[in-house]
């Protein structure tokens, strides 16, 4: 059951959901309504979360006090156990001796050599090497707890809430700005960053850091790795909000809203043949270009039913 | 099986603190070598004389001007 849908329409909205939707509405039918996924997991989210828990592991350690290469050891740690898929106890536990290493498979099932289980552990370390006298502070709240991979949930108009998670806030030369770390294959010249100048997402998290921290967020820093078989190269840039371009994103997001919602109460879920192509194909073409009657078969078939909820915490 | 593999394929519930500096040590050297590598100056490659195709250049070692213009 999917907690952020109330009378068939959604009222918690996270980036990806608002994203779905505007990509295609039914791709947002398949994917968030119904909870059609690929059978094989996205290797290029897991990579990216796995890589976002390490990270956040690390910088919450050094925030609380550790010391730098334990913290380097714990974040390693953490990164080998969530890529082993160990046998669990009655209470949920990890049991030792049991099961087998993260093997990265492609959407097709064929073994991506470039973002593997090797590759995350090298990532990380050379990560934390590459930025180790870095100037950008983690922001730390009156109450010494660091804004570290924060879940928001942040009630709006119309009863709809805004839910995300915030990498980090760190504070550079007393500017603010939330931090978001990207993982891609593509070099990281200047056109790589072009792309997050109009992101949805960028500009919820500028949103949600200016309301959750009262503090002046100026906008994100992109820290980007290039995930090659043989090595990682990093870049960062930074993507400004103003307060008046935050307005603008606001108002288009809601009117978008409102628009999705009308049509999941209608039921009608339209095509936009025009992203069919996007992001290397969309994974529900298959579906779609099949006739109307035989869909829930391939749906069935080829899918399997996994729900992204927005509320549910990480 | 190199040790970085084995440690690779050990259950990490099993590893010590020393057994993931191992790892950790293994990246950090291969990072150094990696930016050495990129740091050096690229060889550039004397460009190639271009060559005959071994059938052509044998029709053309036949050539003569003459023979042309019969």
């Amino acid at each position: 059951m999917n907690t952020s849908f109330a009378d068939d329409k959604q009222f918690a909205w996270d980036a990806t959901s608002i994203s779905s939707s505007q990509r295609c509405m039914r791709y947002y039918y398949y994917n968030i309504v119904m909870g059609y996924q690929p059978k094989n997991k996205s290797v290029h989210l897991e990579f990216g979360g796995w890589f976002a828990s390490g990270l956040e592991r690390f910088h919450q350690d050094l925030a609380t006090g550790t010391e730098y290469e334990q913290a380097v050891i714990n974040m390693v740690r953490r990164a080998l156990m969530d890529t082993w898929n160990h046998g669990k106890d009655p209470d949920g536990n990890p049991v030792k001796g049991t099961g087998v290493p993260w093997v990265a498979m492609d959407r097709f099932g064929v073994e991506e050599k470039g973002k593997s289980r090797e590759n995350l552990i090298r990532t990380l370390i050379w990560y934390v090497t590459e930025f180790k006298d870095d100037d950008l502070e983690t922001y730390v709240d009156s109450n010494g707890v660091p804004a570290v991979e924060h879940t928001f949930k942040l009630p709006v108009d119309n009863d709809v809430i805004f839910c995300g998670h915030l990498d980090r806030l760190a504070v550079k030369d007393d500017a603010f700005f939330v931090t978001d770390n990207k993982t891609t294959k593509a070099g990281l010249a200047p056109y790589y960053y072009e792309q997050f100048a109009t992101d949805g997402q960028m500009s919820m998290y500028t949103f949600a850091g200016k309301s959750i921290f009262s503090v002046p967020v100026r906008g994100v820093i992109i820290d980007a790795a290039q995930i090659m078989v043989s090595f990682t190269r990093f870049g960062r840039s930074p993507t400004f909000r103003t307060d008046a371009q935050l307005t603008e994103w606001y108002d288009n997001t809601m009117y978008h809203i409102d628009h999705v919602r009308y049509l999941s109460g209608e039921g009608y879920f339209p095509m936009n043949l025009a992203s069919c192509g996007n992001y290397g194909g969309c994974p529900f073409r298959s579906v779609c270009g099949r006739d109307p009657a035989v869909r829930p078969n391939v749906l069935k078939t080829d899918f399997a039913i996994r729900i992204w909820d927005p509320l549910v915490e990480r | 099986m190199s040790d970085i593999a084995e440690l690779f394929a050990r259950d990490p519930l099993k590893l010590t603190d020393d057994d993931i500096s191992k790892v950790v040590e293994v990246y950090r050297e291969r990072r150094v070598n990696f930016k050495e590598a990129e740091a050096k100056p690229k060889k550039a490659k004397a460009p190639a004389t271009p060559k005959l195709k071994s059938d052509t250049a044998a029709i053309v070692d036949g050539l003569n001007l003459e023979d042309l213009f019969k």
